[in-house]
């Protein structure tokens, strides 16, 4: 017999102990008081008051046994678990080479699966963790063909909000660039202006403090990342001035760190919030009543619209509604769930590697599994240990996959695919731990049972002979199974170059091609005060001055004015003219409009395919270039250079002077796909406005905008403190 | 586990029991005659009572028991105390003497 261990319980006793010890308890009660003289009768009457309630002392005894059984359970249940995981790291250890491959198998494949679940969940499921999307929309105006989507302007939004019932709340929002001071001088931050109601639309509340009210002007609220990078997450941040653009601003509050704008088209990396002025095109979200279904809202959209003046009475815009995974697009969806598909497949594979390996390793242990029965252990026990040696290899495989998840996440925010910029925030949460540990211990399932099984099976409970019989013979088929397995490996290696190529191509396809060059451009919004330049002459000389000092700065190979750069450029909503043509407009004309200075195509290496670039200087005003799909298609078969146009009944005519390449512009909201620009019209930059775009190739070295912004605001305030960037 | 309520005073009838053993290995009946003995059977401890106490002083491990011969040369089941039961009645041992001390505090000396 074994002898007990001194810290379990030995086995609980059975009931009938109780019934012999109670008979011979009352024998000696009886003998005991027949020695003081009773008769036999009343010896047993005593004995029994004495003893008191038999009935309830067997209760009582049975409730304890039967706790006292659950305990042992439990009991033997552990320390069975715990001689099954030392074996198991002990297997682990005689076969390191293994056990590591299964690790690192089971890593990736989880790694890869849970970073791409968390990418479907937020751009498929559930864009917002917690927070009801069903009935958020965003809303903006579109072209009757759809190719066009426009924010609407701020009055247009007002007019929403106030005119259309079917809308619970509408918020807009939008971003511009601006200098910040939280205290260590000045920096470039994107800052956000914002509807007070923002985060009530959302459905969600500020971390700290609170929001602003709807009159308040001179408040700012911080993203989370601003506080935790430049606050260290503390409470007095509330009630702090900050300088933005050399005005002060009072922090009120901190938004909560999930805070996100669901929607691909109107993404926002601003990193503080103010309120809104009145003269922007802003980002319109609402929240829409139970069960109004899309048309019946675009119809009351567009009726607040049309009866707006300039907004398009003529009906040529539409309202357009699109919903938190409207935006994803059709191409990004496929290819996430490709993606996915890959990574469950990578899984799959990892699995059955694993499997495999196990299994071949169980062929060499089938005589520890034979003696381990003949010993007395159980099939379900022998199948218990072994499982609960792939859960082991499935824990390490889970929390090292845990660190591969991670590496993914952080290597999509660092290439920052267009397409996916609402993965921006998106982190290892505890929802994807808990789902990334249910697949782990799915897959431990998954490629434990096959080898459990084969370790418990019944041809295992024969003799040990055959054993050393086919010891030789065996060698031959375990070279097969390792042939085997390596092929397994090399496929699982395959299937994830695979994968990675598929990111890689997800990523190119929403990148290229631009018909420019991105890299290495900067541009800066540079505002010049209207009061003090008010001739264009004026305006020409400051902007011409601030361009020779750019030019000078150290690492500057080329700047330029312009009033855009892809994809921020004007829009002309028209009808095209073209002279000695008897054009019948087909209502108005939607064509990229975008007005630059001669070096703007040297620098963005937008190529000129024919004719040439504008001249400088007045004589130039009525030069323009034109894009290559606009020439094909209004000149088809013959040469564009040389012809007019006019883009207004009564405007004077425009020269084609040259056709530029097209530039696509990426818009996942359309089709999913970036779809090119076809029709753009660049013409002269001539300082007409106060407002420019400034250009800047920068040699990619110097580490870009952090030492760009402060020499610019320098220079700037050199030129005349009053100028804004 | 809650403890039955008609149990009397089982805390101290469970330190008696420990405090019984202590002495060496004693049967369930040989428990009972020796705290009516001692204690001149002022405490009327049903036996019922005491076996419960032996039960559960038994599942908490701080008794063991087994089957052995009595004095007579009957079959009984001898209880004796282990490891655990031993701190166990020195701990019941001191909570005792302050609970006494403190009533006696109050109700003064016979």
């Amino acid at each position: 017999m074994k002898p007990p261990e001194s810290d379990s319980t030995p086995p609980p006793t059975p009931d009938s102990a109780l019934d012999d010890e109670l008979q011979f308890h009352l024998e000696q009660r009886v003998a005991e008081f027949m020695a003081q003289g009773a008769t036999r009768q009343e010896a047993t009457a005593r004995a029994r008051a004495r003893m008191g309630d038999v009935d309830q002392l067997k209760e009582y005894s049975g409730r304890i046994q039967a706790r006292t059984a659950r305990r042992h359970k439990r009991r033997m249940w552990l320390s069975d678990l715990r001689i099954d995981l030392r074996q198991g790291l002990r297997q682990g250890a005689r076969a390191p080479a293994l056990a590591i491959v299964a690790v690192l198998t089971l890593a990736l494949g989880i790694g890869g699966t849970t970073a791409t679940y968390a990418a479907v969940r937020k751009l498929m499921l559930d864009p917002i963790p917690g927070v009801d999307t069903s009935r958020l929309v965003r809303i903006s105006r579109t072209n009757a063909a759809g190719t066009f989507s426009v924010t609407p302007s701020a009055e247009l939004a007002d007019a929403w909000a106030a005119g259309v019932s079917s809308l619970e709340d509408v918020a807009v929002f939008a971003s511009r660039e601006g200098s910040v001071d939280l205290g260590a001088g000045n920096e470039a931050l994107s800052v956000g202006v914002m509807s007070p109601n923002v985060l009530s639309v959302l459905g969600m509340a500020p971390a700290v403090g609170r929001v602003f009210g709807p009159a308040e002007t001179d408040v700012v609220v911080l993203t989370d990342a601003v506080w935790r990078r430049r606050f260290d997450r503390r409470a007095d941040v509330i009630g702090r001035t900050i300088a933005i653009d050399g005005r002060p601003y009072t922090v009120v509050g901190v938004l909560p760190r999930r805070f996100t704008i669901p929607f691909v088209a109107a993404v926002s990396d601003s990193d503080l919030w103010i309120p809104r002025g009145a003269d922007i095109f802003p980002h319109v979200i609402a929240r829409v009543r139970p069960d109004v279904p899309d048309a019946q809202l675009r119809r009351e959209l567009e009726t607040v619209m049309h009866s707006l003046d300039g907004e398009g009475s003529d009906g040529e815009w539409r309202a357009k509604v699109s919903h938190p995974f409207d935006d994803v697009g059709a191409t990004t969806r496929d290819s996430l769930l490709v993606l996915f598909g890959a990574m469950a497949i990578v899984l799959l594979a990892g699995c059955a590697n694993v499997a495999n390996l196990l299994l071949a390793r169980a062929q060499v242990r089938r005589h520890e599994f034979v003696i381990r029965q003949s010993l007395g252990a159980s099939r379900g026990r022998v199948i218990r240990q072994l499982l609960t040696e792939s859960s082991l290899l499935a824990l390490a495989g889970w929390s090292l996959g845990l660190g591969v998840a991670r590496g993914c996440l952080e290597l999509v925010q660092h290439l920052r695919p267009e397409a996916f910029a609402m993965l921006d925030g998106v982190s290892l949460d505890a929802p994807l731990v808990w789902w990334s540990l249910m697949v782990a211990a799915t897959t431990s399932l998954f490629f434990g049972m096959a080898p459990a099984l084969f370790a418990a099976g019944r041809h295992l409970s024969g003799q040990l002979r055959i054993e050393t019989r086919s010891a030789t013979a065996d060698r031959g088929a375990r070279r097969w199974r390792a042939i085997f397995v390596m092929g397994e490996v090399a496929l699982s290696v395959m299937l994830l170059i695979g994968a990675g190529l598929l990111v890689r191509t997800l990523v190119e396809m929403q990148r290229a091609p631009l018909g420019f060059e991105p890299a290495g451009l900067y541009r800066a919004t540079v505002v010049i005060p209207e009061d003090r330049y008010a001739t264009q002459n004026a305006r020409a000389s400051v902007f011409s001055q601030l361009l020779d000092q750019v030019q000078a700065l150290p690492g500057m190979s080329q700047a330029t004015w312009s009033t855009g750069v892809p994809p921020e450029i004007g829009v002309s909503v028209g009808a095209l003219q073209i002279e000695d043509r008897d054009l019948q407009p087909e209502g108005r004309t939607f064509l990229g409009f975008n007005i630059v200075s001669p070096a703007y195509f040297g620098l963005t290496r937008t190529p000129i395919i024919e004719g040439r670039v504008f001249g400088s200087g007045a004589a130039s005003d009525n030069e323009i270039v034109v894009s290559q799909t606009l020439a094909r298609e209004q000149w088809p078969g013959e040469s564009a250079v040389g012809k007019r146009l006019r883009l207004s009944s009564d405007g004077p005519w425009s020269l084609i002077v040259g056709v530029a390449g097209d530039v696509t512009i990426p818009r996942p909201g359309a089709a999913g796909r970036s779809s090119p620009v076809s029709e753009l019209i660049y013409s002269p930059f001539t300082a007409s406005w106060n407002k420019g775009m400034l250009l800047m190739r920068h040699q990619p070295s110097l580490d870009g905008l952090p030492g760009l912004f402060p020499a610019l605001t320098e220079l700037a305030a050199a030129v005349d403190p009053g100028i804004k960037i | 586990m809650s403890r039955d309520p008609k149990d009397l005073l089982h805390g101290t009838l469970d330190a008696l029991v420990l405090k019984t053993l202590s002495d060496g290995p004693v049967h369930g009946y040989g428990i009972a005659r020796a705290i009516e003995i001692r204690t001149r059977d002022v405490l009327p401890i049903e036996d019922a009572a005491l076996y419960k106490a032996l039960r559960r002083l038994e599942a908490d491990g701080a008794i063991r028991a087994e089957w052995g011969v009595s004095d007579n040369n009957r079959r009984a089941r001898f209880y004796s105390l282990t490891a655990r039961g031993r701190k166990v009645l020195q701990a019941e041992t001191d909570t005792w003497h302050r609970f006494a001390q403190a009533v006696g505090a109050v109700l003064g000396k016979p």
